[in-house]
């Protein structure tokens, strides 16, 4: 609960986290322990549901509110209230159908019994409808249909027009700020659709046209005799439609992507290099204290970023940086990639914590170093007694599986080595050497800020804004 | 040549692979020196902590720039608060080491969340200042100060602690002599540009001492018109912060060899500065000298002429290339603004005259 709390007063003050201290190590795993992520979810209203309940086009659902224990209660909230939409659509029209046709029925008077085209289910009212009744009954039955059908498409062009220009006007101001911006389909579908009601849609309506085809050709064909032929088009509709198209829902899709969705954010907000929300823009970094914070703005903006490297290629210690954005690289790796994990370790070693080989060995206490690749040394030993190589790591190891990885070696070991490459995958490994590699860049971004080339450059932004 | 030898620092490509300088190009200095004749190099060397940096702030401070104004030091306040922490945080830490108790509950409280949770955005609580300081007074902090030989710990300890109540302040900002107190491991080359009259600049450049920093030293061995090696005093009972367990003396003897006889200096104006000589007068007041060099006579041990003398034997004796008249020694507390200035005066002084005798 008290997570929540200091997360919540956070965005009230943002300052009272810029100056953030890398020392903590123990208790904070990371430098950025709190970091808040400006990666917002924006949930558009989806196609479909174009009732607009609270007003909001663009909502803007910032991952700080759903912070630890509120963060699944939220995501409930978000998913029922966006399901309510969904349903009160589904039920209005529904509705509308129902009173258009019981009027047409009730009015008019009883005839002789002739099967319906569609709707069998309203055999029970047959009695009270005549033919000619039925038949235009039918007749708006299918209207309705048609025009339920094609507004999808039309919606969905609609939509995809307004997420286009919207799309575009982001990625000028991203350009300015030197951001890299995604292409347009990740953020159509993806990044302004948490809950890919638009993918879904879209699915949806393809599913719907091809299951009409199928109907029609089979109709056309097989159904000379009107039974074998027409029980098998009635299948494929409907497993087509209820169980990859919907007719009106697809649970599946939703489902699977809410999960999926959930889980990417929740990585990103834990380990991603990202921008500080602390600071705003270059104006503000420049008057704040030299921080993780404010060096963490500077890499993860392009532009920015090749400032920061030039000057440190200029002072010879570029291997500070390159070793910092490395850490990031290894700790986004998907925690039971073990191979690609394993491997990068052994890469970093290589190339940094080496001393004497290391073409850009960092600067940082052998001692510190040594206690942190305890385990990675551990591992090498272990592999090299037992003759495994790197490539019969598995690409991925699951968690509490029962399966042997390595079969040709004891179980006792197998535990050992699967103990420490899970040490080697966590989220969170290397916390000292990231402090310390940040102290080491905090002198040289000390004097970067005072770099004639970067007061230059902030100096010319100031003139753009 | 030892370990300076090739330092590639480009992942892109652009390896500065650079020969070992003894073959092709020995007057490479001087042949830098023809080119640009109005600027004169000057490289501030030594092993990690040998107080490069410190002179290069003082050099910075007596000529105006950089740390003078308030705004750059006010920057600094995180650096400064941090070394606190560390500061504290290494003693703790000592304690448990050496097994040393902590005596009072109160200070065992702070130590704890010092170790755990405390950030120097906290520092701006002035209840701190008390805490800290009550904790610094504590007698098993105070014992394992005493043998801060044991473990890493910067110089600047006493001062910082001896300065919380102004440090710990939401309206704190650092003095210049803060700054020049607080340790910031150099990181890469930096350097500076004065003027020192008859139209000539002065480029003072400053390095980091660490092994791997060393490595990054031969880029500027060809443009060199002077070096100035400096080497703490007080290090003598000391271990290195790269690599614990490894004598720092034996370590500096090692770096001065390899600088000193380098083939690339024979014709450059060496100074040799022992730096740290008021921290030096105080450790030997309170602890053995001789213990560390068998050759040193016990019973001039509290002298610290005779123990400077000796040190400076030490180092000369390493010399087998250079000419002994390029090379001058100096003490130099590099702390003190008035003795930096007045040292570095006559090492200009120095270097100049050389010059002009080429």
């Amino acid at each position: 609960m008290k997570k929540q709390e200091t997360n919540q007063t956070d965005l009230k003050t943002p300052k009272s986290i810029a100056d953030q201290d890398p020392t903590n190590s123990t208790s904070q795993s990371s430098l950025r322990p709190s970091i808040t992520t400006s990666n917002e979810i924006s949930i558009t209203d989806d196609t479909l549901s174009s009732i607009d309940v609270d007003g909001s086009d663009d909502e803007v659902i910032s991952l700080d509110v759903l912070s630890e224990r509120g963060r699944f209660l939220n995501l409930l909230k978000i998913i029922i209230r966006y399901k309510v939409i969904e349903i009160s659509y589904i039920i209005f029209w529904g509705i509308v159908t129902y009173i258009a046709l019981s009027a047409r029925i009730f009015l008019s008077p009883a005839d002789t019994l002739i099967e319906p085209i569609f709707n069998s289910s309203w055999k029970s009212l047959e009695t009270y409808c005549n033919y000619t009744a039925r038949v235009d009954n039918n007749l708006y039955t299918l209207i309705i249909s048609a025009i339920l059908f094609l507004i999808v498409p039309i919606f969905l062009t609609v939509d995809c027009f307004v997420s286009l220009i919207k799309y575009f006007r982001l990625r000028r101001e991203n350009k300015e700020k030197g951001i890299k911006t995604e292409n347009f389909l990740v953020y159509h579908f993806y990044e302004t659709d948490p809950f890919v009601y638009r993918s879904e849609s879209l699915l949806r309506f393809i599913f719907d046209v091809i299951a009409l085809i199928i109907y029609l050709v089979l109709s056309s064909t097989i159904n000379t005799d009107g039974t074998v032929g027409g029980t098998i088009s009635s299948l494929v509709i409907t497993i087509l439609l209820h169980f990859f198209g919907g007719t009106f829902s697809n649970p599946g899709v939703t489902i699977y992507k809410t999960y999926h969705n959930f889980i990417r954010m929740k990585k990103k907000s834990k380990n991603a290099l990202m921008p500080s929300q602390q600071i705003q823009n270059l104006q503000e970094l420049m008057s704040s204290p030299v921080s993780s914070f404010s060096i963490d703005y500077v890499i993860s903006r392009r532009v920015e970023r090749e400032f920061f490297h030039e000057f440190l290629k200029k002072e010879f210690s570029v291997e500070n940086l390159l070793f910092a954005e490395d850490l990031q690289k290894l700790r986004n790796i998907n925690e039971r990639h073990a191979r690609s994990k394993v491997s990068k370790v052994k890469e970093m070693v290589k190339l940094y914590l080496s001393d004497n080989s290391s073409v850009f060995e960092v600067n940082i206490p052998s001692k510190i170093i040594h206690a942190e690749l305890k385990d990675f040394r551990e591992l090498t030993q272990l592999m090299n007694q037992h003759g495994i190589q790197l490539n019969s790591i598995p690409k991925s190891i699951k968690e509490k599986s029962s399966t042997r990885y390595f079969p040709q070696i004891d179980s006792t070991i197998e535990d050992q080595v699967r103990k420490l490459i899970e040490n080697l995958s966590k989220s969170d490994v290397f916390s000292t050497l990231n402090i310390e590699i940040y102290k080491n860049l905090m002198d040289s971004f000390y004097r970067f800020k005072h770099s004639r080339k970067w007061i230059e450059f902030v100096k010319t932004n100031k003139v753009q804004i | 040549m030892g370990n300076i030898v090739v330092s590639p620092h480009d992942k892109e490509g652009q390896h500065h692979m650079m020969a070992t300088p003894t073959s092709n190009n020995p007057n490479g200095g001087s042949a830098a020196t023809a080119k640009n004749k109005s600027e004169i190099t000057v490289l501030l060397l030594g092993a990690g902590e040998s107080g490069k940096s410190t002179l290069f702030k003082q050099v910075q401070f007596f000529h105006g720039v950089g740390i003078t104004h308030d705004q750059e030091r006010i920057e600094l306040i995180e650096i400064v608060r941090l070394n606190v922490l560390e500061n504290a945080k290494n003693l703790v830490a000592a304690t448990q080491h050496l097994n040393i108790p902590i005596e009072q509950p109160e200070n065992r409280e702070t130590a704890k969340l010092i170790i755990n949770s405390l950030n120097t955005n906290d520092l701006e609580d002035p209840s701190w200042s008390k805490r800290l300081y009550s904790l610094w007074k504590d007698a098993g902090i105070q014992k394992a100060y005493e043998n801060r030989e044991k473990f890493q710990l910067y110089d600047s300890t006493e001062y910082l602690f001896e300065n919380l109540d102004r440090i710990c302040s939401d309206k704190y900002v650092p003095t210049v002599v803060d700054v020049i107190r607080t340790r910031t491991k150099t990181i890469g080359i930096t350097d500076m540009k004065f003027d020192v009259g008859d139209g000539k600049q002065l480029r003072l450049v400053d390095v980091g001492g660490q092994r791997n920093e060393r490595r990054k030293w031969i880029h500027f061995f060809n443009t060199v018109d002077a070096v100035v090696f400096l080497t703490s005093l007080s290090e003598f009972d000391l271990n290195l912060y790269e690599d614990n367990g490894y004598w720092r003396v034996k370590e500096s003897l090692r770096v001065f060899n390899e600088v000193v006889n380098n083939a690339l200096f024979y014709k450059v104006p060496f100074v040799l500065l022992f730096n740290k000589r008021d921290l030096f007068e105080k450790k030997i007041a309170t602890k053995s000298f001789s213990k560390y060099f068998s050759g040193f006579n016990e019973a001039e041990e509290k002298n610290p002429v005779a123990c400077i003398e000796y040190m400076t034997k030490l180092f000369l004796n390493e010399i087998t290339e250079h000419p002994l008249d390029t090379v001058s020694v100096k003490t130099l507390s590099a702390i003190d603004h008035d003795n930096s200035k007045q040292v570095f005066e006559e090492v200009k002084q120095f270097i100049m005259t050389q010059q002009h005798r080429e």
